[in-house]
C-alpha cells in the first residue's frame, strides 16, 4: 500500500515537473515561431497599396537605407580605422543596394576617402593621401560636383572629421 | 503514468504554446512595423540630405536629378500611407527644385515647381500661405541649421 502510494506521489510529482518544464518551453517555441511567422506576413503585406513592383522597390531602398543608417555609425567614431571600415562596408553594399542609392553611397564614399586622405596628409603619408584623394575626386566628379580641388576635399573632409581628429593627429 | 497526468502534461504544453504564440504575434507585428519605420525614416533623412548636399555642391542636372529622387521617394511613401513622405516634406523639396530651375534660368519649370509646393504646403498648413521668397529663404535657413547640426 506504502509502495503503491509513493509511486502514485513520485508520477504525480514527474508530471507536475514536467508540466513546470514544458509550460514554459512551449511558451517560448510559441513566441519564436509565432513572432517569425507575424513578422514574414506583416512584412509581406506592408505598402500593399502600392502594388506588387512598387512595394518591392520602397522595400529594397529602406533596406539600404537601413544599412546606410548602420554604417554612419560607423562614421560617427571619426577615426581612421573607423572610416576604412566603413569604405569596406559601403563598397560591399552598394553593388547590393536600390539602384536609387547607388549616387548617395557614393557620396558617403567620397566623404571617407576624403577623411582618410585629410587623416594620411597629417602623418605624411602622401602616397596614401593622394590616392585616396583621387578616388574622392572621381566620385564627387561623377556626382556633377562643381569644385572638386584639393582644397574643397580638404573641406569636406574637415566637415565630416569636426576638426577632432585632425587636432589629434597633429599632436 | 495515469492518463489523467498526461493530459495534464500536454495541456501544460498547448496553453503554453498559446500564450507564447500571442505574445509573438504581437511582437511580430510590432517588430515589422517599427522595422518600416526606421527603415523608410532612414532613407526619407538619407535622401533629403542628398538632395541638400547636392544642391549646394553638384552642377544642376546632378542637384536636380537629386531633388527628383527625394520628390520620387516622398511620393512612394505618401501613397504608402507612411508619416514621412507627409506633404510639407515634399513641399520643400520642389521649393528646393524651383530654386535649382532658378538658378539654370528655367523659370517656367520654377514657377511649375512653386505651385506644387505651395499646393503641398496648402495641403499641410491650409491657413498659411507663403510667398515665393519666404519659401526659398525659410528652405535656405534649413539647410543652414542642418549644416551646424553636423558641425
Amino acid at each position: 500500500m506504502d509502495k503503491e502510494w509513493a509511486r502514485v506521489r513520485l508520477s504525480f510529482l514527474l508530471s507536475f515537473l514536467a508540466c513546470l518544464v514544458l509550460l514554459p518551453a512551449g511558451g517560448y517555441i510559441g513566441y519564436l515561431a509565432a513572432g517569425r511567422i507575424a513578422f514574414r506576413y506583416e512584412q509581406s503585406k506592408s505598402f500593399k497599396t502600392l502594388g506588387r513592383r512598387d512595394a518591392e522597390e520602397l522595400r529594397r531602398i529602406g533596406e539600404t537605407a537601413y544599412a546606410l543608417s548602420v554604417s554612419r555609425v560607423l562614421q560617427l567614431q571619426k577615426t581612421e580605422g573607423s572610416l576604412r571600415q566603413d569604405i569596406e562596408v559601403l563598397d560591399k553594399l552598394r553593388p547590393k543596394a536600390a539602384h536609387e542609392f547607388w549616387r548617395i553611397i557614393d557620396l558617403r564614399l567620397a566623404e571617407d576617402h576624403a577623411g582618410v586622405a585629410r587623416i594620411e596628409e597629417q602623418a605624411n603619408n602622401s602616397a596614401q593621401a593622394a590616392g585616396h584623394r583621387r578616388i574622392a575626386e572621381d566620385l564627387l566628379q561623377s556626382l556633377g560636383w562643381r569644385d572638386v580641388s584639393e582644397n574643397a576635399l580638404n573641406q569636406l573632409a574637415d566637415r565630416r572629421l569636426r576638426h577632432s581628429l585632425l587636432r589629434k593627429t597633429e599632436k | 503514468m495515469t492518463r489523467g497526468m498526461k493530459i495534464s502534461v500536454v495541456t501544460a504544453a498547448l496553453i503554453g504554446l498559446m500564450v507564447g504564440a500571442v505574445f509573438g504575434v504581437k511582437q511580430g507585428v510590432w517588430l515589422s512595423r517599427s522595422f518600416d519605420y526606421v527603415e523608410l525614416m532612414e532613407a526619407s533623412a538619407a535622401s533629403a540630405d542628398f538632395a541638400a548636399e547636392q544642391f549646394k555642391y553638384a552642377d544642376v542636372a546632378h542637384a536636380r536629378e537629386a531633388a527628383f529622387l527625394q520628390i520620387k521617394f516622398l511620393q512612394l511613401l505618401r501613397r504608402a500611407g507612411h508619416d514621412q513622405g507627409d506633404e510639407k516634406e515634399l513641399g520643400w523639396a520642389y521649393v528646393r527644385l524651383a530654386m535649382i530651375e532658378k538658378s539654370a534660368d528655367q523659370k517656367e519649370a520654377e514657377r511649375a515647381a512653386l505651385d506644387k509646393a505651395r499646393e503641398y504646403f496648402r495641403g499641410s498648413h491650409p491657413a498659411e500661405e507663403l510667398t515665393d521668397d519666404q519659401m526659398k529663404s525659410a528652405l535656405v535657413q534649413m539647410d543652414e541649421a542642418m549644416e551646424r547640426a553636423r558641425l
